[in-house]
């Protein structure tokens, strides 16, 4: 049925008919400036085919994720009580604001003397990149609570903690949420640019090394990689967010 | 279904006042507020809109202390939210939890007075009937009509076995209809279980309707503008008491108090 309505496959068409004139313009070009599609797609089958490349994606994954949840774990319980308290809210503000808007990259230099091309740096960069956006939405989602549910609840001689756990933490949830979207399309990109500009290890890094060996169809095989794991981590991640707030909007 | 029947609570307010300070210049909201509400008894609370009611029934929760004079439940000084009421808002869509279903929503202020899970479950299950909700405990209020989701939120205050029920506007956020059948079910359940009931609306015919008793509130800072009783007899019938003399007479009364001090 879904396929019945040409709405639900014209991104198909467009996607073909991208890939052709492609095709078309670089052959006729002598590829130049960009390889033709049948070049990147047998350089990225090449790669597919060796153990070095899903090495380098494993790596790349692992960061972001690892970079994630560090990140998420330590920004939930802070943005709660930052939140929870008019004063700590007032207070940390304009720092928050702040520090949410710098980019990871700008910070890369001084994480990357702290700890050299290591997981560790890379792990480290992801948690600045991931922290302070989930933070945020962390505050904007407890001081969203609905006072009418929370005066329900009092009128029911709900103790703090209960309001807590009963109408604070599940109101602030579709703000985590959202948070952790951005913040993991944030982390795959991040993940990347460790190794692309800090030599970190994983996938940013070989793409600089086929960047350096003037490997073209490399570079955009690679580029085509990246670009479908964001689709599919953002997939997942929206996919998860619809089945655990299945009550955003209501 | 048996019930049982439980004795409602007498409710006395004693020279009530209310003053919000701070936030500016003071507003002086509510003055020496007196009257008694026996056992068992439905008083209707009307007044212009913006006249204070909401206030009023603030203090009577316990939500927000009073300035002046006191609130006493069954001779006990209401400080904080007493245990043997419940209330029932007019946003039901706010205060209900979207994240919960009808059941888990009516369960919860059982939970939150630690009672044991057997006995909630049963509560909760005579609630559901009372309300006449069954079929739906696990749907999500979000899945619900308006009235019903106003039933549940009756059936939520109901289930914790309250000896008074303060509801504030709750039927006017729902259609015609359902608004007359809330009606009617409100007034099963005060005749089900003998609870005293506070009924808080700014619509005259639904306060003459449904009660023992109307207080008029006027002014500002708001008063007793006048305690009118209503010898119109239960059980009452949306056609026959509407079309009653004493009905009109009532109604047409409350709304020269109300016009008349505006």
């Amino acid at each position: 049925m879904r396929f019945a309505n040409p709405k639900n496959w014209l991104w198909l068409i467009s996607l073909g008919g991208t890939v052709l004139i492609w095709q078309l313009v670089s052959v006729s070009l002598n590829d130049r400036p960009f390889p033709s599609v049948s070049k990147i797609s047998n350089a990225l089958s090449e790669m597919l085919q060796t153990g070095e490349f899903w090495g380098d994606l494993g790596v790349t994954f692992l960061i972001a994720m690892v970079g994630l949840i560090i990140g998420i774990a330590l920004a939930v319980p802070l943005g709660l009580l930052v939140g929870l308290s008019e004063f700590a809210f007032r207070s940390t503000k304009f720092i928050l604001d702040f520090l949410k808007v710098i980019p990871p990259i700008v910070v890369l230099p001084l994480v990357l003397l702290m700890f050299g091309t290591t997981i560790k740096f890379s792990v480290t960069l992801v948690v600045f990149g991931v922290l302070f956006s989930v933070l945020v939405q962390a505050t904007y989602g407890v001081r969203d609570t609905d006072p009418v549910l929370l005066d329900t609840l009092s009128a029911f001689n709900a103790s703090r903690y209960a309001r807590l756990k009963y109408a604070v933490l599940p109101s602030a949830l579709p703000f985590i949420a959202t948070g952790t979207k951005i913040a993991t399309s944030a982390a795959v990109i991040v993940s990347i640019v460790t190794g692309l500009v800090g030599s970190g290890p994983g996938l940013g890094h070989s793409l600089s090394v086929a960047q350096t060996g003037g490997n073209s169809p490399n570079v955009f095989a690679y580029v085509v990689v990246l670009g479908v794991v964001g689709i599919l981590v953002n997939l997942l991640v929206s996919a998860l967010d619809r089945r655990i707030i299945f009550w955003r909007g209501k | 279904m048996t019930h049982p029947k439980r004795t409602g609570a007498r409710l006395e307010l004693k020279d009530v006042t209310k003053t919000y300070t701070g936030h500016g210049e003071d507003k002086h909201v509510l003055d020496h507020i007196n009257c008694i509400v026996e056992p068992g008894e439905f008083l209707s609370i009307v007044g212009p809109s913006g006249v204070g009611k909401t206030t009023l029934l603030r203090l009577l929760t316990g939500l927000t202390p009073v300035t002046s004079g006191e609130i006493l439940l069954d001779g006990k000084r209401v400080t904080s939210p007493p245990e043997d009421l419940a209330i029932v808002l007019q946003e039901y869509t706010r205060s209900l939890m979207p994240w919960l279903t009808v059941e888990k929503n009516i369960e919860l202020p059982l939970k939150l007075k630690k009672i044991a899970k057997e006995e909630r479950r049963e509560r909760v299950q005579s609630a559901i009937l009372e309300v006449g909700l069954e079929g739906n405990d696990s749907r999500y209020p979000w899945q619900l009509s308006g009235g019903m989701q106003q039933r549940v939120a009756i059936a939520r205050a109901l289930a914790s076995r309250p000896r008074i029920l303060v509801m504030d506007e709750p039927f006017a956020s729902v259609d015609a209809q359902t608004r007359l059948d809330l009606e009617d079910l409100v007034l099963k359940v005060r005749d089900d279980f003998g609870i005293t009931t506070l009924l808080v609306t700014h619509d005259m015919d639904e306060a003459v309707y449904l009660a023992d008793r109307v207080l008029v509130l006027t002014g500002k800072p708001a008063h007793v503008a006048a305690e009118i009783a209503v010898p119109l007899g239960y059980p009452r019938d949306q056609v026959d008491t509407r079309a009653h003399p004493d009905f009109g007479r009532l109604r047409g009364e409350i709304y020269q108090l109300i016009r008349g001090k505006r």
